[in-house]
């Protein structure tokens, strides 16, 4: 209840401080009609002035930015069908949907566009040194969020006046040693098989170390092609981007996502808008060092551009336009149940915590618990007033025509969910969007539950959610294309 | 600082105002350029030590480029620098989207080449102009299957022949790949020079052909992947950047392995091929001493191949063939059964025999180092890569960089072991077998003498 009213008071905040901004100028209307399917762009840059905490590892308000990395941005693709059907896409470089200041993006962009709020699709790119847009509690950060909402809502209104006639292409390419599942296991020398990831455990690196399961190197290309306008590319990948971040960096960046837009639009002179994948599982670098390619952001971003551009040179099939069809359900998966003891368990190393911080004393008495991490001991907390109707998850399918589909998922997907339903979507290219609307962590898959990780320790979901919510979209997907 | 260089740089688009005639692919001037799709540039940077001893490093978008040129076009940036023509070193990115620069038969190509040496001195006056002062670091990095060597061993599935293909000739139809040739040296060297007041200027040394954005038919003119190369750096890293070809006779930058394959647009490829230049930029330079900048010449001569006299007047027939014709079938037809492997070969063996009357085999040879660890040799043609890995191994520089089709162009210039097969490089090179071995050991003795000076 504590976050709802947070929520609400940030998006009236948000929706009030943007109208306030405007407050003595006429009201600017959009036209929407359009004849035929047509799509428009803009991109905002939105980095904040003054310093604001940084996102990522979960302690925020430990770091404030001191420089500016690779510019924060958001990028608006604005697509409408002709026939009176809009879809609004939003990517930003925030870290994902959680906030209030992401969830009242829409409602905002909706009262000055007349797009209905649910066509407006906001996702966070999950840099992990983007602005923490949360902590409303100070002055900076409310000031920091009217600006970067009006700027966004600016550039839906921009994209909407953009939009020209298109023709749509649809490809993709495999990457190469760039995206890794961040999940290892290891024969020690007594062979016992141990496992351990980017976030927890201890690594053991020897020639038996091999990563649990294989990521998915696919990127999804999707290109519009505009008359008397420049063409506009969108893409969806999976990996992590935490190059530029750290727990004790203070650099404020996009990342290797921002490095990969200006390393693509710079060489090709085409408009591209990312959205990030099924990265839950799926790191940009590996801890096996043989792997590495890259542990540098412009690097990655530059080398990802490359396979970019790669694709959409060779790769792309054009496909018919056609309807835009939208289906959205709310969806009610099983909640993690929490047992009694963990949960005093749970409470007694969070305070201990705070006590102790992360000594070597802390770490033996969590060692005679069942307890693994701090992370696990909030978990478990935050999970024990979960119940099915608070924990649900707000689920898009759209499709464009009879070919091209993507599906919007509110948190940090594992990526074999994302292949079954890009393999169980009945259309030819299936992208899948992470980050998106709002968010509810971590969702492992089935397999990921058969050893202990930072992932499942602090899902709020039981095992086996991700793999139904798949099926789930998969339902609506095969909805969509029988009633189109 | 003490012993602090001085570096500048200029970079200036060369585009044609007329239609001009396109070179590369063994057909000059028989298209005319229609588009453009990434800039033929002229780059100078300019290199002064604290005695003011300069040169200039020149590199120009054209596949190759003959003495008479480039010696007209070193006179005119001597003239606008005010240094010697022999501290000028002019080289060719050898894009085969090139403009065909020995065809001023064309009244086009006649005013190019006279726009040509105007930017030319143009770009080296403003890189002098723009000298500033410099730190120098250096390093190295493995690319990761961004070039190879373009001569495959095959194996005949029917009858077991094990043989080589190449790129440009015969057929893998009916064999399966076995491996490439020899291994290709994928290192990707790079000099930056730290300015104060100005951007980095950082040059890089890599080997692949640039056949990105070329083709017998296509009439497209284009700097190819170091074009593509050149733009990503220099945004991604707020450099200016020169590109320097390097020993790619045998080396391409794409395979027709299709497992190895991996970009195959020269945009791709050469954003691929920045994104290793920033990781190296990043993480692998060493701050090195400035010093002296220091140039030596010096003449070699080559080999020259024999021809056999009994294949004279067949090749004259296999050429008429091909000039009427441009069928390469017809021209085998005719050809194989007397030893005449394609039109190329019958050409080669019609101006290799024109070659034994009027050449002797004499080139120019450059050698250039900056303070105590850095040199750089330049050779006139297309030299094959493990020439150019003997002359970095025995150099007695930490650093050493080949910088390939400079100043003249006098072909291929084979490894040994390449003439225990044929191909279209040795079929149509002017040199004899071991000469190549000859000019890296004559370069290692080059720099021995350079660093004793």
């Amino acid at each position: 209840m504590k976050k709802l009213l947070a929520f609400l008071l940030v998006a009236v905040m948000v929706l009030s401080l943007w109208g306030c901004s405007q407050a003595g100028t006429k009201e600017e209307t959009v036209d929407l009609d359009v004849n035929g399917f047509q799509v428009g762009y803009c991109r905002v840059v939105i980095n904040p002035i003054k310093a604001i905490p940084l996102s990522g590892y979960g302690n925020p308000q430990s770091r404030y930015f001191t420089e500016v990395g690779e510019d924060i941005t958001a990028t608006v693709v604005a697509i409408s069908d002709g026939e009176g059907s809009h879809i609004l896409l939003v990517s930003t470089d925030i870290s994902t949907a959680q906030s209030g200041f992401m969830r009242g993006l829409a409602p905002a962009i909706s009262q000055k566009t007349g797009v209905p709020e649910d066509k407006i699709i906001v996702a966070g790119c999950h840099s992990h040194a983007a602005p923490d847009v949360t902590y409303t509690d100070e002055p900076a950060v409310v000031e920091y969020n009217t600006m970067a909402a009006g700027k966004i809502v600016d550039a839906a209104v921009a994209a909407l006046k953009d939009r020209k006639p298109a023709q749509m292409y649809t490809g993709s390419v495999e990457t190469e040693g760039l995206n890794f599942v961040r999940h290892y296991k290891s024969v020690t020398d007594e062979g016992e098989t141990v496992y351990f990831g980017d976030n927890f455990g201890t690594a053991i690196i020897n020639d038996t170390t091999v990563h649990t399961t294989e990521a998915d190197p696919t990127m999804h290309l999707l290109k519009f092609t505009r008359e008397g306008g420049e063409d506009v590319v969108i893409v969806n990948w999976r990996a992590h981007p935490h190059f530029d971040d750290g727990s004790a960096r203070t650099l404020l960046s996009s990342d290797y996502i921002g490095s990969f837009r200006n390393a693509f639009e710079d060489q090709t002179g085409v408009n591209v808008v990312f959205f990030q994948g099924a990265a839950g599982n799926i790191n940009s670098s590996s801890y096996i060092s043989r792997e590495r390619r890259t542990v540098n952001g412009r690097t990655f971003g530059t080398l990802l551009a490359g396979y970019a551009i790669e694709g959409i040179t060779n790769n792309m099939t054009k496909v018919d336009t056609g309807r835009i069809q939208h289906q959205q359900v709310e969806y009610s998966p099983q909640v993690k149940k929490v047992d009694s003891v963990m949960y005093s368990q749970a409470m007694m190393i969070s305070s201990l915590y705070d006590q102790m911080g992360n000594t070597q004393d802390f770490k033996d008495i969590m060692a005679t618990t069942q307890i693994r991490s701090r992370y696990h001991a909030n978990a478990i907390i935050s999970n024990a007033g979960l119940t099915e109707g608070n924990a649900k998850m707000t689920l898009n399918a759209v499709s464009i025509g009879e070919d091209f589909a993507f599906v919007t998922f509110p948190g940090e997907m594992f990526d074999t969910i994302s292949v079954n339903v890009e393999e169980g979507s009945p259309y030819d290219s299936t992208m899948f969007i992470g980050y998106s609307v709002h968010h509810v962590g971590y969702i492992p898959s089935l397999i990921a539950f058969e050893y202990t990780s930072y992932e499942t320790d602090i899902t709020r979901y039981e095992a086996g959610t991700g793999e139904a919510v798949g099926e789930q979209f998969i339902k609506m997907l095969t909805e969509l294309k029988t009633n189109g | 600082m003490e012993n602090e260089f001085r570096v500048g740089y200029k970079r200036i688009a060369m585009v044609p105002k007329a239609s001009i005639p396109m070179g590369g692919f063994g057909n000059e001037g028989k298209r005319l350029h229609q588009t453009i799709s990434e800039d033929i540039c002229v780059i100078c940077v300019a290199i002064s030590d604290e005695d003011d001893s300069t040169v200039i490093l020149s590199t120009v978008d054209f596949g190759y480029c003959d003495e008479r040129f480039t010696d007209s076009l070193r006179d005119a940036m001597s003239k606008a620098a005010g240094i010697d023509r022999e501290r000028i070193f002019v080289a060719c990115t050898h894009t085969h989207s090139s403009p065909a620069i020995k065809r001023d038969d064309f009244e086009s190509m006649a005013q190019y080449r006279q726009d040509i040496l105007v930017w030319g001195a143009q770009a080296a006056r403003e890189a002098m102009e723009d000298r500033k002062p410099a730190q120098m670091f250096t390093g190295s990095i493995e690319t990761h299957n961004l070039n190879f060597i373009k001569h495959y061993k095959m194996k005949d599935t029917t009858t077991g022949e094990i043989s080589v293909v190449g790129d440009q000739f015969g057929s893998p139809n009916g064999k399966i790949f076995l491996d490439h040739m020899t291994k290709v040296d994928p290192t990707l060297h790079l000099v930056q020079f730290t300015r104060e007041g100005g951007k980095d200027v950082v040059l890089a040394n890599f080997r692949a052909h640039p056949h990105f954005t070329g083709g017998m038919t296509k009439t497209v003119l284009s700097a190819d992947f170091p074009g593509a190369f050149r733009r990503a750096l220099d945004y991604m890293n707020d450099c200016h950047c020169i590109y320097l070809q390097g020993a790619c006779g045998n080396v391409n930058s794409s395979t027709r392995m299709h497992d190895e394959r991996r970009f195959t647009t020269h945009l791709s490829h050469g954003t691929a091929l920045a994104a290793t230049a920033i990781e190296c930029l990043d993480k692998h330079m060493t701050q090195v001493k400035t010093g002296k900048v220091k140039v030596m010449q010096q003449v070699f001569y080559g080999e020259i191949n024999s021809v056999d006299p009994a294949m004279v007047e067949k090749a004259r027939e296999v050429a008429d063939i091909w000039h009427e014709t441009l069928d390469p079938a017809k021209c085998r037809e005719v050809g194989v059964p007397h030893g005449i492997r394609s039109p190329y070969h019958a050409e080669a063996i019609l101006w290799n025999l024109e070659r034994t009357k009027e050449e002797d085999g004499r080139m120019l040879f450059n050698a250039l180092s900056l303070g105590d660890e850095f040199s750089l040799v330049t050779y006139p043609g297309e030299m094959y890569d493990s020439i150019s890995v003997r002359t970095e191994e025995n150099s007695p520089y930490n650093m050493t960089m080949m910088l390939c089709y400079c100043n003249h162009h006098f072909g291929y210039l084979p490894s040994a072991v390449a003439y225990k097969y044929t191909s279209y490089e040795t079929d149509i090179t002017r040199f004899a077998p071991g000469t190549g071995e000859q000019v890296a050991d004559t370069y290692v003795q080059m720099l021995r003498d350079l660093k004793e000076k």
